[in-house]
């Protein structure tokens, strides 16, 4: 407990005839600046009110570390002023518990000169200063003033934290629509152009509209892929877990691939090798795999060649394989293939992301799969994704 | 002007995207009516009797498009024309909503994502229009 004769003389002198600090302060009263001081001795108590209340702060006062953890809840304070020893509750305890209440919160804790120690393992303990007795009104204000910055400055860290966090949640959102919009609608005018004037038009003019308009196509294609990716990294890209018949989703996927795909294209043929092709998981991702695969295939692959989609169960698990007889892999490019911004030197047709096969990876491996691949210089490539079938346990 | 001309209310707070879309349709002879918000296209559906609405979803707010249909459905003794809904939201977005998995808070009658191939676009008005 606070030794009151030895202090409350200074602080009564203080309070008579004001000083001026050398802290700048801010002379508007901000209100709900609210200083919590736990002491069990009334008249300290008192005594800080008075000053701490000239300089514009709320401030609270409690008897006992109980009482002031209950307060806290109730109030908030933005600064603790603690006395170490207190009957009951001590004052290091107690700044433990308001520690987890409010981890934000800056504390003072009021320390005699012999238990000089212990104020330093409190500051360990996560105290920002301390207040050593006696003190006079000034050293109050001063320490108080200077909690009082500090904790400016954790809100004003905790509030910029949160907008960052609030700025990568929508960081999704943001990207379709402010992107979006404007790349969409470039390229809604640029096919209103080629549909509606083609025949107007000197063939140069139709070929360099038809090269923006490919690249505006592929500025909305990556954006597409960006916000799949940023969805594998928030851990939305499983958002369901449901029943998932895999054969049903290869034909959704290869269709739509076929209606993607711009120009002459191989034939895709679909085989279902086995009865039971069910996985749990989420269809919209797992579509968005085969899908990828199956358009892959078909950008790699020239326009007589090839391409089979077969799904089978092997074990415990449910297999989709995506085999082309296009050129193949260099073997060097293999290690790298799954790697976000990779784009294959031998494709065709349509220019792809460079993001199709990271996402495929990425999906099998939320489903608790992965992906194999098997490539023959020259003669083709097969990719092989492994997903654990329903009710495997896996 | 013909008298029988089927006439579309494109709702879409895109200046540039509403161009695009009316040079699509007038091409192909529909009257084109254009509002550039909410308030607007809710006035126009009165005063213009659209046959059929192309609407965007996300305008001033992200959600103006949602409670255009909801304000419309509202509305005693009105006709309510077909809705073809267009927007650059799909599934893929990270949005609170999507059209295509929460049909049943959206009551469009089709939904196309932008940017919307024209030749498709004038089939799924005509697709529309003759139901």
């Amino acid at each position: 407990m606070l030794t009151v004769l030895e202090s409350m003389g200074d602080i009564n002198q203080s309070i008579e005839t004001p000083v001026q600090t050398a802290i700048p302060r801010d002379e508007d009263k901000k209100p709900g600046r609210k200083v919590l001081v736990v002491d069990d001795d009334q008249a300290m108590l008192d005594s800080c009110s008075e000053v701490l209340e000239r300089e514009g702060f709320d401030v609270i006062g409690c008897g006992s570390g109980e009482e002031a953890l209950k307060t806290m809840r109730a109030i908030g304070p933005d600064i603790l002023i603690i006395d170490l020893k207190m009957p009951g509750m001590s004052g290091e305890e107690f700044l433990k518990k308001a520690k987890e209440v409010d981890s934000q919160v800056v504390a003072v804790v009021v320390t005699g000169y012999p238990e000089l120690s212990s104020a330093v393992e409190v500051m360990k303990a996560g105290a920002s200063d301390f207040l050593p007795k006696p003190f006079g009104a000034e050293e109050l204000r001063i320490v108080t003033q200077r909690a009082m910055e500090k904790r400016e400055l954790a809100l004003q860290v905790a509030a910029g934290r949160r907008e960052k966090q609030r700025m990568h949640d929508n960081f999704a959102a943001m990207i379709s629509h402010q992107l979006k919009s404007p790349a969409a609608c470039v390229k809604e005018c640029l096919d209103v152009v080629r549909h509606s004037f083609s025949d107007r038009m000197p063939e140069k003019c139709t070929e360099l509209l038809d090269r923006a308009a490919a690249r505006s196509q592929l500025l909305l294609d990556l954006m597409d892929d960006w916000l799949s990716l940023a969805r594998v990294e928030s851990g939305q890209l499983k958002e369901s877990d449901e029943c998932v018949d895999l054969a049903e989703v290869v034909e959704e996927a290869v269709s739509a691939a076929e209606d993607g795909h711009e120009g002459p294209a191989a034939d895709v043929a679909i085989e279902s090798r086995a009865e039971e092709t069910s996985v749990r998981g989420d269809a919209d991702a797992l579509r968005e795999m085969v899908f990828n695969l199956v358009d892959n295939a078909m950008r790699y692959t020239p326009e007589e060649g090839r391409v089979e989609v077969r799904t089978e169960a092997a074990g415990d698990e449910i297999i989709v394989e995506v085999e082309d007889n296009g050129p193949g892999i260099p073997r060097e490019e293999v290690e790298v293939i799954f790697e976000p911004f990779h784009r294959g030197k031998r494709g065709r047709g349509k220019q792809g992301t460079g993001l199709g096969l990271a996402i495929v990876k990425q999906i099998a491996l939320a489903h608790g799969g992965r992906v194999e691949v098997e490539s023959e210089n020259g003669r083709g490539t097969t990719f092989a994704v492994h997903l654990p079938a329903e009710g495997s346990g896996a | 002007m013909s008298e029988n001309r089927r006439k579309i209310l494109v709702v879409d707070d895109d200046e540039d995207y509403q161009a695009a879309v009316r040079k699509i349709l007038e091409d192909a002879g529909y009257e084109v009516v254009s509002a550039f918000n909410k308030q607007e296209g809710l006035k126009s559906l009165h005063t213009d009797d659209p046959d059929l609405l192309i609407l965007d979803i996300m305008m001033d707010k992200s959600t103006d498009g949602f409670f255009f249909l909801y304000e419309m459905g509202e509305e005693e003794g009105m006709e309510r024309p077909p809705v073809l809904s267009v927007s650059v939201i799909e599934e893929e977005t990270g949005m609170d909503f999507s059209p295509t998995s929460d049909e049943d808070y959206f009551p469009a009658d089709d939904f196309l994502s932008k940017p919307v191939d024209p030749e498709e676009l004038i089939s799924r008005v005509e697709k529309l229009l003759s139901r």
